[in-house]
């Protein structure tokens, strides 16, 4: 009897403490979701898209007849808000209720024309959910992705997906076509490159299959970053040698940013008026930037080497750096991200072949390449939420942008 | 309500945009067809052009020599070039001292070649780098060894460069004797 006491006793206690707990930890919002007519598919999403944001949790509770039944709060104690959701006819309608409140602080229809796009349906929900909440947008997530795929030697196909990869369309295929990247904000245009007998740049509209070639290169010719009608280009135009040109789309004229005799490669544009750049001019890839008004040239981290690749946002950096230097072992390749005002460094990935790292627009998200020997993980990093999401592809992916 | 109606319009054109995201085999077809279009406008012109029967046989039989001469010398020189691969270290585009024979059989079968031709170096990287670097350092690897052509006599209008960076490999198994062969410049002849 004292035995059992005592068990009842640890189990009360334990709960309280786990009540303090989360209460001193201000854990996430709880939304229970009841539906009537909701596929597996969308349940899936809904659940994966709260996981990757972050900032609310979902349960999938029950089948309801109708969404618009009253509403038995005293079923949801624990929770926040109640979430209502009912898809029929490539319409999803969704009622959200705050618990707390009282009211309904979201009631919204979302149409799609066809089924197979549901992805992008469920991320405009998961999108209208978290600005209700009031926490910071998450505009990453409505965000179409573009990634070209390794086929087969000397053949590498275009796709678009959305950010969990679970939507994928093929529109680009035939030989070699790499670096794709988007070229406005609506995400309508890509610029993406053909290695023909050289390398084309071509402009290529998503929408109406509308083709155009820009530029015709030599040896090589990427698109690295885009910035209006201004695109920053690792070209090789001089003496094969692989520099960084600022190409206007409106005067179609290209001009000559770097000119180191060695590598230049992965121009962004930084600050004002500036570029960072990967550059190998102390022996080893490092990250550099120039300012294009006095055309000086400097190293901008002092930490690590073998930075092969760089993203930049306002004052924050992310480089991926080849932390091994094994030509016949697998190497590591981990992420850095650096705060150049505070100058702080933090470690955001432990072991593998982490690469190609790209900030969000608005710099809290950071989407990247988990590599592996014959597939690729699509990452995604939540900078104030510390967390990492993986979402796996069974083919490996060579570039993206998103 | 109407920011309602407008957010849900927006939303629709996107996903009526992604519906209707066409296939490049569309592209594909319509340089298919223009292609075909060409060769038929071609074989008119040769049907309205054709001579006499006696003055046919006579220019059949001369271009059909050249031809063949001409086939011959470059199938035999693209057959001596795909058998020539420069090989290099783990992150390094210096060529090694143990590929300069190569280079300088290289040269000899470009000096000696005949005609009008123009050879390709494809510079090539195993799977460890980042994607724009593996590019810039595949061409740096082409680079290097056209230069080296040149320096051996070389005449450099009939060379050009390209990289493929690691998306061109002759061995994709994960093993360091693959990652070696992978790290290499190829030559083409090009057409």
């Amino acid at each position: 009897m004292r035995l059992l006491i005592l068990f009842f006793l640890t189990i009360f206690l334990y709960g309280q403490n786990l009540e303090i707990i989360k209460y001193v930890t201000n854990e996430n919002p709880k939304i229970a979701v009841e539906y009537s007519n909701l596929p597996i598919k969308l349940q899936k999403i809904v659940k994966m898209d709260s996981t990757i944001i972050a900032h609310y949790e979902i349960d999938i509770k029950n089948k309801i007849s109708n969404i618009t039944m009253p509403i038995s709060e005293d079923k949801y104690k624990g929770y926040n808000y109640l979430l209502r959701l009912n898809y029929q006819n490539n319409k999803l309608t969704a009622l959200l209720y705050d618990l707390v409140k009282h009211k309904v602080i979201l009631y919204k229809n979302y149409k799609i024309p066809s089924f197979n796009v549901y992805p992008f349906m469920i991320h405009a929900l998961s999108y209208d959910i978290n600005n209700k909440l009031g926490f910071t947008p998450v505009e990453w997530i409505k965000r179409k992705m573009v990634y070209s795929i390794y086929m087969a030697p000397k053949e590498e196909s275009i796709f678009v997906s959305d950010v969990t990869l679970t939507y994928r369309q093929k529109i680009i295929s035939g030989g070699m076509n790499i670096f794709p990247k988007w070229g406005d904000d609506n995400q309508n245009i890509i610029y993406f490159t053909k290695l023909e007998k050289n390398p084309v740049l071509y402009k290529y509209n998503i929408h109406t299959g509308k083709k155009e070639k820009l530029l015709v290169g030599k040896g090589m010719l990427i698109v690295s970053d885009v910035k209006g009608d201004k695109l920053l280009l690792t070209l090789a135009l001089v003496d094969d040698q692989p520099d960084i040109y600022l190409f206007d789309l409106k005067t179609k004229s290209l001009e000559r940013l770097t000119t180191f005799a060695g590598i230049d490669v992965n121009g962004q544009f930084y600050e004002n008026n500036k570029i960072i750049f990967i550059s190998n001019r102390l022996g080893y890839p490092n990250v550099y930037q120039k300012d294009l008004d006095s055309g000086i040239v400097q190293k901008v981290i002092y930490y690590g080497r073998n930075h092969v690749s760089v993203s930049a946002h306002n004052n924050d950096i992310i480089v991926s750096t080849r932390e091994t230097n094994k030509a016949f072992e697998d190497n590591t390749f981990n992420l850095l991200f650096i705060n150049k005002k505070t100058n702080f460094i933090k470690r955001l990935t432990f072991g593998g072949k982490n690469i190609l790292p790209v900030f969000s627009k608005n710099g809290d998200t950071i989407l990247f390449l988990k590599e592996y020997r014959y597939h690729s993980k699509l990452g995604i990093i939540r900078l104030k939420e510390n967390k990492i999401f993986y979402f796996k592809i069974n083919r490996k992916i060579d570039s993206f942008d998103f | 309500m109407n920011k309602k109606l407008l957010l849900t319009a927006g939303v629709l054109a996107l996903f009526i945009g992604c519906g209707q995201q066409p296939e490049l085999d569309v592209n594909a077809d319509q340089n298919q067809t223009t292609a075909q279009q060409t060769a038929q406008t071609t074989e008119q012109n040769i049907t309205q052009t054709q001579p006499t029967e006696s003055d046919v046989t006579g220019t059949e039989i001369t271009v059909t020599q050249s031809s063949l001469t001409e086939e011959n010398v470059n199938q035999k020189l693209a057959k001596l070039l795909t058998k020539e691969v420069i090989h290099f270290d783990f992150d390094k585009y210096n060529i090694r001292e143990d590929q300069m024979p190569i280079i300088q059989e290289v040269a000899n079968i470009l000096k000696d070649a005949k005609g009008n031709f123009t050879v390709r170096i494809e510079g090539n990287c195993d799977e460890w780098g980042s994607d724009e670097y593996n590019y810039a350092l595949g061409l740096k690897r082409a680079k290097v060894v056209k230069q080296a052509l040149v320096d051996l006599g070389v005449d450099p209008n009939k060379l050009t460069v390209i990289s493929y960076g690691k998306s061109n490999p002759v061995c994709t198994a994960h093993t360091k004797e693959c990652w070696a062969k992978n790290r290499r410049d190829n030559f083409t002849l090009l057409p």
